[in-house]
This record gives structure tokens, C-alpha cells and sequence, in this order.
């Protein structure tokens, strides 16, 4: 319950459209401090979106986000960009610097946003490789790593400040059962060693649920669940039974919205 | 009737709305405060890549551009006898228009397609989204930097092609086609004006530069995110590039030598 009075992101009525087509009507949601929350749900039900709207990439069309009590889509430019300093962001594709070594991909924000000198940043870009296990890769270049090591570059990269929270989109995606065990293990690991409030998109729900404090489904437009995975599993809601047991009928259509096919032929 | 019309609004107001895009991004990159104020290190960088890495392209069309213009040149003034006058032809030719205009159209072919496919595939790897989410603003990082060196490098690269087209037109004048070395280097001396000619030209560059790199930068920061996208916004620039360069030629034209 206190996690409840202490949010550090809370989502109220956010309505939002991207050009015509609705992906929230009026959702509310909170991730707890501290915790790792997993946002699940069917494939565009907008959940990456979520994660866009909290960090201010987007802003929604009615609704507000706050995050540590500031309102995400009333902040200025220069206070938006201060923020985004408190948070890390792990993108689907690693969004590495394909120019940059993997050294120097860690060391970019240190070298941007402190005054530190050349050997602390070492150390420190050290110390967050070694973290995710690729203080031995400092020197490879992007593209000489796999798909999984370039994600643990990008994660280094995204605790190289020391943020607050972090969003991992979709981080499990195209992963071997060892890969995929490599960064749940992380996750979790990091979640509690810094002290992070933790964002986890994934389709992986077997996975993302062992890890997850609190869980958000998002679906048909508006937050169909919200709790604790355990909640979840024996929740009788048919749109969670249907997410959960991957049935192909139930709320969750097939088929795209479109008009009947007799009224088109 | 209605609906041809309505297409032709809606349209009028995309190109608008493309138009108050550009002008935004291009404010925010040009005057926007940066923490660390200008990134000279990411400025030089950039002046490599555009303007050091077109200098062959550049120097190459403008030898054999001169050496044409020798060649069509001499052919027509020896029906008059005025052969000497080549020099003053080659030069005040590549000074005023072909110098500043050729530059410009090779530089957006070379650089300006470079500059989008490259803002382009940051943005979808997702580069550009985490630049914004480690809180620094990529149009200060990333899109400032290489306005900048577009708009540095292709005067320079305009009077390298100048310097070098005259070199070609001397090349075929006076060692093939036997014109006198003096009388081609003095015609030309004498008659081309440093502030009519070349100023004039030098303008007409920094005009094509300030267009052609915020076509550019533009195409590439705001294309769809896909390989589709990239390849569309590549062919944008070079197409609206070449022709604002052709289209401001004749306006620049007309104010400056026209009498307008």
C-alpha cells in the first residue's frame, strides 16, 4: 500500500492519438519507486508508447504524466532535458554509436554532462562494464558485438550517470534461452544494487513476470490489469486470461478495425 | 470541383506546415543554447567529412569544366580574332555562375545526400531518440554541426573549383591551342572585378550553402523512420536542392548583374 502513496511515475486519464487512430482512452496507471514494473500486453497495444509519453518524447493529447511529482508535458525544454538526465533508457535496437568504440559509447554521457577527468571516466566506464559483464569488450567496436552484448553496452551506457529509473524496451526480444537469462539476471541485479525504479516492455511474459514487483496490461486502449504478477495469474478477467494462456479468441481481436468485408466487396 | 480544390489546399498547407517544420528545427539548431556551447570538436569533424572529402569530386569537375570552356570558348572567339580574350572569358564565366552554381549542385549530390542518409539512419537506430533520453538535445549535437560546416565549406570549395577551372582553361588555351600565356593572364586580370565578380560569386555560395545543407539536415531529421524513408529523403534533397540552387541562381542573378 505505501508503494501506492509514493509513486514515482503516476499516469492520469492520458488520452492519447497518433493522427487518427486512438491508442489511449483515459488510462491511469503508477509505477512504484524502488520496484521493478513490467508493462505487458498484446502487440500494439502501446506499450513502447508509454514509455515515449514518460520520458516526453510524445506528448499526450489530454492527461497528465508526473514523474518524481513533475509533470512530464509541462516542463520547459531545458527542465524536460534535466530530467531525462535522472532517467536511462534501454532501446529495443541498443541505439548504439555504430562510429564510437564501446569504451567511448559508456564514456559519451560522462564525458557530456560531468566535468570528470579522463581517468575517472575510465574508471567509472570500467566499473559499469564490468557490471554487465564486458569490461573484457572495451575496446570492440558496435558492430563486432551480437545482438544481446550490444543491448549490455547500451545498458552500461544507461547507468553510466547513475539515473534514478530505468525503461528497458523490449529487452529480451531475438535473445537465446542464455542471452535472455544473462540480462533478466541484470535487470534484476542492477534494480536492486542501485536502487532503481525499473521499467520493464516486454513481450516475454513468463519471464518478465519471474522478475516483476508490479505488473501494468495494457490493451484495447485503456489498462485492462494492473497489480502484482501473482494478482495477475489468478486474476478471472477474460482479456488477461486470453494475454495469459495466448488464446487466439477472446476480447483481443484478430483483426485490425475495418468496416465488414461484404460491406467492402 | 470541391474535392480538386480541397486536394490542392491540403497540399498547399503540408508544404507549409514541412516549411514551419524546417524553420523550427532550424532555429533550434542555429540558436538554440547549448550547456557546452559550440562543440568545435564536432564542427571540425564535420567540416572533414563535407567539405575535405568532396575536395576531389570538386577539384576534378573543375579542372575538366575549365578545360571545356577553354576549348568551346576558343573555338567561338577565333571567328572574331578575339582568342585573347579567352582568359576573361574562362574567368568571369566560372566567377560569376558556374563556379558558385556547379559547386553547389555537386556538393548537394555529394555531402547533402550524405548529411540525410546519415541523420537519417540515426534516427532509425533509435540514435537520435537516446541522445534526447541522455538528455542532450540532438539538434545541438548532431544537426548544428553539420549546418555549420555546410555553410563554411562550400564557398571554399566554390573557390577551389574557380581557382582550378581557370588553371584548366590555361591548360587548354595557352599549352594546346597556343594563345599567348600573357595576354591570357592579363585579359583575365584585367577584367574581372574583386567586388563585382568575385564578392558577388562568394555571396551567390554562401546563399546555395545556407539552402542546400537545411534541405539537407531537414530531410534527414524528419524522414519516415524505414529504409524506404531513407532512400525517399535522399532523393529529396538532392532534387529540392538542385532546384532552389537553379531557381535562386537566376534571382541572385538578376539582382546583382541584371540591374534590378
Amino acid at each position: 500500500m505505501s508503494e501506492l502513496l509514493d509513486p514515482f511515475i503516476t499516469v492520469e486519464n492520458v488520452v492519447f492519438r497518433r493522427e487518427r487512430r486512438l491508442i489511449y482512452d483515459g488510462i491511469s496507471a503508477h509505477v512504484p519507486r524502488g520496484k521493478i514494473t513490467a508493462i505487458v500486453g498484446p502487440s500494439g497495444a502501446g506499450k513502447t508508447t508509454l514509455l515515449r509519453l514518460i520520458g516526453g518524447q510524445l506528448i499526450p493529447g489530454s492527461g497528465d504524466i508526473k514523474v518524481d511529482g513533475l509533470s512530464v508535458n509541462q516542463l520547459k525544454r531545458k527542465q524536460l532535458f534535466e530530467l531525462r538526465k535522472r532517467m536511462g533508457v534501454l532501446f529495443q535496437s541498443g541505439a548504439l554509436f555504430g562510429e564510437l568504440s564501446v569504451f567511448d559509447n559508456v564514456a559519451f554521457p560522462l564525458r557530456v554532462h560531468t566535468e570528470l577527468d579522463d581517468d575517472l571516466i575510465r574508471l567509472v566506464v570500467l566499473m559499469k562494464l564490468e557490471a554487465v559483464g564486458l569490461r573484457g569488450a572495451f575496446d570492440l567496436m558496435p558492430y563486432e558485438l551480437s545482438g544481446g552484448m550490444q543491448r549490455r553496452v547500451a545498458l552500461a551506457r544507461a547507468i553510466a550517470l547513475d539515473p534514478e529509473m530505468i525503461m528497458y524496451d523490449e529487452p529480451f526480444v531475438g535473445q537465446d534461452p542464455i542471452g535472455l537469462g544473462v540480462l533478466l539476471a541484470l535487470v534484476k541485479r542492477l534494480n536492486q544494487a542501485l536502487d532503481l525504479t525499473s521499467i520493464v516492455v516486454s513481450h516475454d511474459l513468463k519471464e518478465t513476470l519471474s522478475i516483476a514487483d508490479h505488473v501494468i496490461m495494457m490493451a484495447n486502449r485503456v489498462v485492462a490489469f494492473e497489480g502484482t504478477p501473482q494478482a495477475m495469474r489468478g486474476s478471472e478477467d477474460r482479456l488477461v486470461q486470453q494475454f495469459l494462456n495466448g488464446s487466439p479468441d477472446g476480447p483481443v481481436s484478430f483483426h485490425y478495425s475495418a468496416p465488414p468485408l461484404l460491406e467492402v466487396v | 470541383m470541391l474535392g480538386y480544390l480541397q486536394r490542392i489546399g491540403l497540399a498547399a498547407l503540408s508544404q507549409l506546415s514541412n516549411l514551419g517544420r524546417a524553420g523550427l528545427i532550424l532555429a533550434q539548431a542555429v540558436f538554440g543554447r547549448s550547456r557546452a556551447g559550440i562543440h568545435w570538436h564536432l564542427l571540425i569533424h564535420q567540416v572533414y567529412a563535407v567539405g575535405v572529402l568532396s575536395l576531389s569530386i570538386i577539384i576534378v569537375s573543375g579542372l575538366f569544366i575549365g578545360m571545356v570552356l577553354g576549348l568551346q570558348g576558343y573555338t567561338i572567339l577565333v571567328n572574331y580574332g578575339s582568342e585573347q580574350a579567352l582568359g576573361q572569358m574562362v574567368a568571369l564565366s566560372l566567377t560569376r555562375e558556374l563556379g558558385p552554381v556547379v559547386t553547389a549542385l555537386l556538393f548537394a549530390g555529394r555531402a547533402g545526400s550524405a548529411l540525410t542518409a546519415e541523420i537519417g539512419l540515426m534516427k532509425v537506430t533509435e540514435q537520435l531518440a537516446s541522445l534526447e533520453m541522455m538528455g542532450i538535445d540532438p539538434l545541438r549535437r548532431v544537426v548544428a554541426p553539420r549546418f555549420w560546416a555546410g555553410v563554411i565549406s562550400l564557398p571554399i570549395l566554390s573557390l577551389i573549383f574557380v581557382s582550378v577551372g581557370c588553371l584548366g582553361g590555361a591548360l587548354v588555351g595557352v599549352s594546346w591551342l597556343g594563345i599567348d600565356s600573357g595576354s591570357f593572364w592579363a585579359n583575365m586580370q584585367a577584367s574581372v572585378s574583386f567586388y563585382d565578380d568575385v564578392v558577388n560569386g562568394m555571396i551567390k555560395s554562401v546563399i546555395f550553402a545556407l539552402v542546400v545543407t537545411w534541405i539537407a539536415v531537414y530531410q534527414g531529421f524528419d524522414l519516415v523512420p524505414t529504409s524506404e524513408g531513407i532512400a525517399r529523403a535522399t532523393t529529396r534533397t538532392v532534387v529540392y536542392a538542385s532546384l532552389a540552387i537553379l531557381g535562386l541562381d537566376f534571382f541572385l542573378t538578376a539582382v546583382m548583374f541584371g540591374g534590378i
